[in-house]
């Protein structure tokens, strides 16, 4: 009764912490428990060092989405790879990934990146229905890479759930690069084979040099970053730290991109993005706690384990599962509520949680450009004036792709396990 | 559908009409830069005492948490004013134009008392932690960094219900 009353309220539009603060308030007073235990759950933002990258990261990708740092990647790439058949296209999910390994939230690449690949694919006769499709599915790329905040998420609120799994960020950090880099291959071979039949790609390119002296500040950040995390050298937050320092010094200080004025501005909106996603997760540390007294993940356990026989079976309905609601929910939330509930189910089936962190974010980010209601389509059709169904059409080659990928790392966890089992 | 996504397209940019609203959203905003400033320059301190000088802040890293619970709260209240919180929307729009200013009013209506409630059983955990005074880092007891949630979810709160008064000049309860 109580679920049916949070589920029509929460799709009726009322914000979500307070849907989730709702159901958990209620269910503690259910089990005579006082209500400022939800208050002591919730403060406990405050108490988690990781999160701490959460803010910092999100401010830099911000930034950068605000800055010209966009324009001069696409131009390098255009300089170094414009010769290569589809190297454009390929280059251009390079971009995306890496944009939203950085700010977290595919919605930003769409807009800040997306929106300069488009007319660049355009111009060297890339097919308007393909150019399409590849910023919006692309721009969903980079959820696997550190050090994307969902990721970051994951391992937070798997940590809470399963604390016994000793799960660590940098195992997951490691273990979504070989199915990131799979997706980017399926991708980029689609894009390689598309261009193939065409025409040659037009020759006239920017000066090297010069576009290389542009990004001198942007092109280091990504390795020291990812260099720095994953060779061990700096912490994620430590990381977090160099890399909002470095844009802020190289944006603000050395290249002037953005006048300081701009800049509370530009951070409230950052921290905008980041409140929403901790409130969420305070109310929901509250739910998930009650959750697990009232044994909720053992009775949704009961209730389906007669009906399915093995983990496969279990891992395809997860699939199912995340694409619809990943197709709903933002991804941080769509994490928030139900990485609880399926984590423990999953340790039941004898599912590996890091691999099961991988197939998650997966799922979610297919999600993003899945129709009918992917917020990245509607984000593309809003951005570049098309119809929503010329979008969907475009989108949908690149969809298959991607669903190819989800179904390879769903069946082959060696692929999400092996580099960190090497740690 | 949520607002996160959409909303990253403008910076924060409502324009209240009082001249004392301006100056409480020009307070907010200056507040979460100095705070968010304040984090990064800490961390990059210990950073570099952790790395050069083989030392380290003991209080740095609590009160960098505190920063972010701070930030979070902060930003909430100021989401709260433009109604940019994360939800799913879904049903809302199918439901006929006469009909669905109510059923949003109604429902900012029962998020401002979810708020309060939420305020109150803060303040309960306020009270608690007066009692047993514990420091959070250097001088600075737990419950002036946890004085942030009840503040914030009351701003919250009372923004919410101006939401669902009709006294917001906020574009999304117009539109």
């Amino acid at each position: 009764m109580l679920l049916l009353l949070l589920l029509v309220l929460a799709l009726f539009g009322m914000p979500l912490f307070a849907v989730i603060a709702l159901g958990a308030m209620a269910s503690f007073h259910a089990e005579g428990l006082n209500l400022s235990l939800v208050a002591m759950e919730f403060q406990r933002i405050g108490e988690l060092p990781v999160l701490v990258a959460l803010p910092l990261f999100t401010f830099a990708g911000v930034l950068l989405s605000h800055s010209r740092t966009p324009e001069r990647l696409v131009d390098f790439t255009r300089s170094l790879f414009g010769w290569m058949p589809g190297g454009l296209a390929i280059l251009g999910l390079g971009l995306f990934a890496l944009m939203t390994a950085f700010t977290g939230a595919s919605g930003i690449t769409v807009v800040a990146l997306g929106s300069l690949m488009l007319p660049a694919l355009l111009k060297s006769g890339y097919p308007e229905h393909f150019s399409l499709g590849l910023v919006t599915a692309g721009s969903s790329m980079g959820v696997l890479f550190a050090p994307s905040l969902p990721l970051i998420l994951y391992a937070v609120i798997a940590q809470q759930v399963a604390p016994g799994q000793g799960i660590r960020i940098e195992e997951l950090f490691l273990a979504g690069i070989l199915p990131g880099l799979l997706m980017l291959l399926l991708m980029a071979g689609w894009a390689m084979f598309v261009r193939a039949r065409l025409p040659a790609e037009s020759r006239e390119r920017p000066p090297m040099l010069a576009s290389l002296r542009a990004v001198a500040w942007e092109l280091p950040l990504p390795v020291v970053v990812l260099g720095g995390i994953y060779g061990g050298y700096l912490l994620v937050v430590e990381a977090a730290v160099v890399t909002a320092a470095w844009v802020l010094l190289s944006l603000v200080l050395i290249r002037r991109d953005i006048a300081w004025r701009r800049l509370p501005g530009i951070i409230s909106e950052a921290m905008v993005l980041v409140g929403a996603i901790l409130v969420v997760l305070g109310v929901s540390m509250a739910s998930t706690n009650v959750m697990i007294d009232t044994q909720v993940p053992q009775k949704l356990f009961a209730a389906v384990e007669p009906w399915i026989t093995s983990k496969w079976m279990f891992l395809l309905m997860v699939n199912v599962l995340l694409l619809i609601v990943g197709m709903i929910l933002d991804i941080f939330a769509a994490l928030v509520i139900m990485a609880p509930l399926i984590l423990p189910i999953a340790l039941a089936f004898g599912v590996d949680p890091v691999h099961l962190g991988i197939v998650f974010l997966a799922n979610l980010q297919i999600g993003y450009c899945t129709p009918p209601v992917g917020i990245n389509l509607f984000l593309a059709s809003h951005r570049f004036n098309k119809d929503i169904l010329v979008i969907y059409r475009s989108t949908l080659p690149f969809l298959g792709w991607l669903l190819v990928s989800l179904m390879i790392i769903t069946w082959w966890p060696a692929l999400s396990l092996w580099l960190p089992g090497r740690l | 559908m949520t607002d996160t996504a959409s909303g990253v397209l403008g910076e924060v940019d409502g324009q209240p009409l009082t001249r004392a609203g301006l100056w409480l959203r020009r307070f907010e905003i200056g507040l979460i830069s100095v705070i968010f400033l304040a984090v990064v320059v800490v961390g990059l301190v210990q950073i570099g005492l952790r790395n050069f000088a083989d030392s380290s802040l003991v209080w740095a890293d609590p009160a960098m948490r505190a920063g972010v619970l701070w930030l979070a709260m902060l930003a909430s209240a100021l989401a709260a004013g433009q109604a940019r919180h994360i939800r799913i929307d879904v049903l809302s729009r199918k439901l006929p134009e006469s009909l669905r200013p109510w059923v949003v009013r109604a429902l900012y209506f029962a998020t401002a008392l979810i708020c309060l409630a939420l305020t109150a059983a803060s303040i309960n955990l306020l009270r608690l932690e007066i009692q047993i005074n514990d420091l959070a880092f250097l001088n600075v007891p737990r419950w002036l960094v946890l004085i942030i949630i009840p503040i914030g979810f009351g701003v919250m709160g009372w923004r919410f219900m101006r939401h669902a008064l009709g006294l917001s000049t906020s574009a999304e309860t117009q539109s």
